[in-house]
């Protein structure tokens, strides 16, 4: 039977999710204090070692929604998480140089500098193990691979928790100050350092605008699903088993109120254009730009076929590259149950 | 009416401004629609000319809200402009630097290289002029001048009404959407020591290199320091305008200040509104502009606005933007503004 929850932590990615909107709603309380629990953000937490566990999911009772390579790595680093959810929304992933350079093309990489980021302190470098995704499989279309460039590492002091989020306005900056060296690959690009780089979402397509970078390839872009997936493509809606033992409401509660502010979304483009806004910390025009004039749309969490394939190809990518230690099936990473709850509840009503 | 008017042209800068909000919630449109006046925007315009006229000021039956700098080189240039108000919206001012330079303070600016930009082909620059204002006023304040630093140029080719301007999302776009920022590159590039960055573009660099912040001109206490393209605004129509359609331009006026009024008491919806026009985050905005931004869209004729735009003025003939320098309250017609606050209630 499911226990009553005192607390539900919370913590999503300042990027697209159904999770954020349902916070930003109020609809994750409104669901959660029905049944008497009470939520708070990870994030905006004055503990470092609660802020990290958006990061490690080490809290017990805590829901995630945001970038699936964290996800990962604390599954494949022994946690106890379950997949509830994944949710797909494309975004630009560009690999930019600078206007002036000589590269045009993807194949005009091959012998070049690209310069990768490097987070010395991290526990887990999605920053990294992104650029290098996109990097790959811009390569693989030209059937070039990752050897063929010469990578140059920028290395990153601190960690992506050590300042807590602040709100202001109901809008938060997510630790956007990771102070100097935040961008230290983009730097080097323009000293001239490197020879290309890589960047997504908003930040990038307004960075590319402000500097005039030239845009070599947007794997975010194409058609094929397996070369777009990458950190953000999906998105995984993660529980620890706990809470799904001794908390099964909670659980159904959560994928419930994710899907209820998905479901609003898609009949409310303008605001839910100023909600992506206020989650990435950028303008309207810029989360168009990177998230399409149909973001609204893009926001579904489901278990389809394709998102289960993007990340058991992504997990055997971040193997291969030695940023998690074992591979592992995601498929049995995956508790369907709170969705098919979901479902038949929702069928029970209409029924 | 005095006379009706067939066609209104307005612009405003993408800017806090009492006529953008007009504009943008369709209460200018709204308020001209009896009198069966077009209205119509300038920089919207597919010509050329017609968009230059948001930094010349040269077609009749225009209503402009925006940097003082075009509007006061417009008028010194013979242009026969009227001052209607001026608003007060003050924001940061940047002289930003990064960690390598050992900048900390004004001082150590001191025969560093100061990058500034040079637009070669436009009637008045108003990008080199803010950026020479605000590191003038910083220099000021420790004993400095301007010949303490060298001055490094970055060129611009073509004109600020070289695009189209659409309104894509809130956000003034030019049609071909480029625009580099060079002083940006060569500071961080390690070619110049520092660089002037204004509003929440520049907060939002700062934040997105870790730029250190020598020094914010737009926070100092002296207003006299914190004046520059911005500060204040003027709201400036032709002089043909006030003798064909006086009651044009004062319901221009009033249809500013009701927008202004309504701002004051919608913090939430201003912010966003004001997002969507400096095409940046509502978080930038608040800490560019304050989380009391709606709160600081006042047009009026304050004397302390007159004394700034007399100041800034004398600054922009001194530095050769205009051949010569004038009395601003000859400038003002303040006609429309008294006839809008005697005969309105709005609560001040």
């Amino acid at each position: 039977m499911s226990q009553p929850l005192d607390t539900l932590w919370y913590t999503r990615c300042p990027v697209p999710t159904g999770l954020g909107i349902a916070v930003q709603k109020g609809w994750l309380e409104e669901a959660l204090e029905q049944q008497g629990t009470r939520i708070q953000s990870l994030r905006e937490s004055s503990e470092q070692a609660v802020r990290e566990s958006h990061f490690d999911h080490t809290l017990q009772n805590s829901v995630r929604h945001g970038g699936n390579i964290p996800a990962i790595w604390a599954k494949a680093s022994g946690r106890d998480t379950r997949v509830i959810g994944l949710s797909w929304a494309d975004e630009v992933q560009l690999i930019l140089t600078l206007p002036g350079s000589d590269i045009k093309t993807v194949k005009d990489l091959k012998g070049r500098k690209f310069g990768l980021p490097h987070w010395v302190n991290a526990q887990i470098d999605f920053t990294r193990a992104q650029a290098l995704r996109g990097l790959e499989n811009a390569l693989k279309l030209e059937g070039l691979q990752v050897k063929d460039v010469e990578l140059v590492d920028y290395i990153h002091g601190g960690t992506f928790s050590d300042e807590a989020t602040q709100v202001v306005n109901g809008v938060a900056n997510f630790g956007g100050r990771r102070n100097s060296g935040q961008n230290a690959e983009l730097v080097g690009l323009l000293r001239g350092e490197v020879d290309a780089i890589f960047l997504k979402g908003a930040h990038a397509a307004q960075l590319a605008h402000q500097l005039g970078l030239h845009t070599v390839i947007d794997t975010g872009s194409h058609p094929e699903p397996l070369i777009r997936s990458n950190n953000g493509t999906p998105r995984t809606l993660s529980v620890d088993s706990h809470l799904l033992d001794q908390h099964y409401d909670t659980a159904v509660a959560i994928l419930s109120s994710v899907v209820r502010a998905e479901e609003w979304a898609w009949t409310h483009p303008q605001d839910t254009r100023r909600f992506l806004a206020h989650e990435t910390n950028s303008s309207e025009f810029w989360v168009t730009a990177a998230y399409g004039a149909d973001a609204h749309q893009r926001l579904r969490t489901n278990l389809d076929e394709r998102s289960i394939n993007g990340v058991q190809d992504f997990t055997d990518f971040l193997h291969r590259w030695n940023f998690i230690p074992a591979t592992f099936s995601v498929a049995d990473w995956i508790d369907p149950r709170p969705q098919e709850t979901l479902r038949s509840l929702v069928a029970t009503r209409t029924g | 009416m005095t006379k009706p008017l067939d066609t209104l042209w307005y612009t405003h800068s993408p800017v806090p401004t009492g006529l953008g909000i007009a504009v943008e919630s369709g209460r200018l449109a709204e308020a001209f629609r009896p009198y069966g006046t077009n209205i119509q925007g300038l920089r919207e315009s597919s010509d050329r000319e017609v968009r230059e006229a948001h930094f010349d000021h040269h077609l009749d039956n225009s209503v402009r809200h925006g940097g003082n700098t075009p509007a006061i080189w417009a008028k010194a240039s013979g242009k026969n402009t009227r001052v209607l108000g001026l608003s007060w919206s003050d924001e940061v001012q940047l002289i930003l630097t990064t960690s390598e330079t050992g900048i900390k303070t004004t001082r150590d600016l001191r025969n560093r290289r100061f990058g500034i930009p040079k637009w070669a082909n436009v009637q008045i620059d108003f990008g080199r002029a803010q950026a020479l204002r605000a590191l003038e006023n910083a220099l000021q304040l420790e004993g400095l001048t301007l010949a303490d630093v060298e001055l490094v140029d970055y060129p611009y080719g073509g004109t600020h009404s070289d695009e189209r301007i659409q309104h894509v999302f809130g956000a003034q776009i030019g049609t071909k959407n480029r625009r580099r920022n060079n002083e940006l590159i060569g500071l961080l590039r390690g070619d110049i020591d520092a660089v002037f960055a204004k509003g929440a573009h520049g907060v939002q660099l700062a934040d997105e290199f870790g730029l250190h912040v020598v020094v914010d001109t737009g926070s100092h206490p002296d207003p006299m320091i914190r004046s520059n393209i911005g500060t204040p605004r003027t709201l400036t129509v032709d002089q043909h305008m006030l003798d064909e359609h006086f009651d044009a331009a004062a319901l221009i006026v009033e249809t500013v200040l009701r927008a202004e009024q309504w701002a004051w008491s919608h913090a939430d919806e201003t912010r966003r509104f004001l997002a969507r026009e400096l095409n940046t985050s509502e978080y930038f905005v608040a800490a560019a502009y304050g989380e009391d931004a709606h709160r600081r869209l006042v047009t009026r004729l304050e004397e302390r606005s007159l004394l700034a735009l007399q100041d800034l003025t004398h600054f922009l003939h001194r530095h050769h933007f205009i051949d010569h320098a004038f009395d601003v309250r000859d400038w003002v017609d303040p006609r429309p503004l008294e006839s809008v606050l005697g005969k309105t209630r709005l609560a001040i």
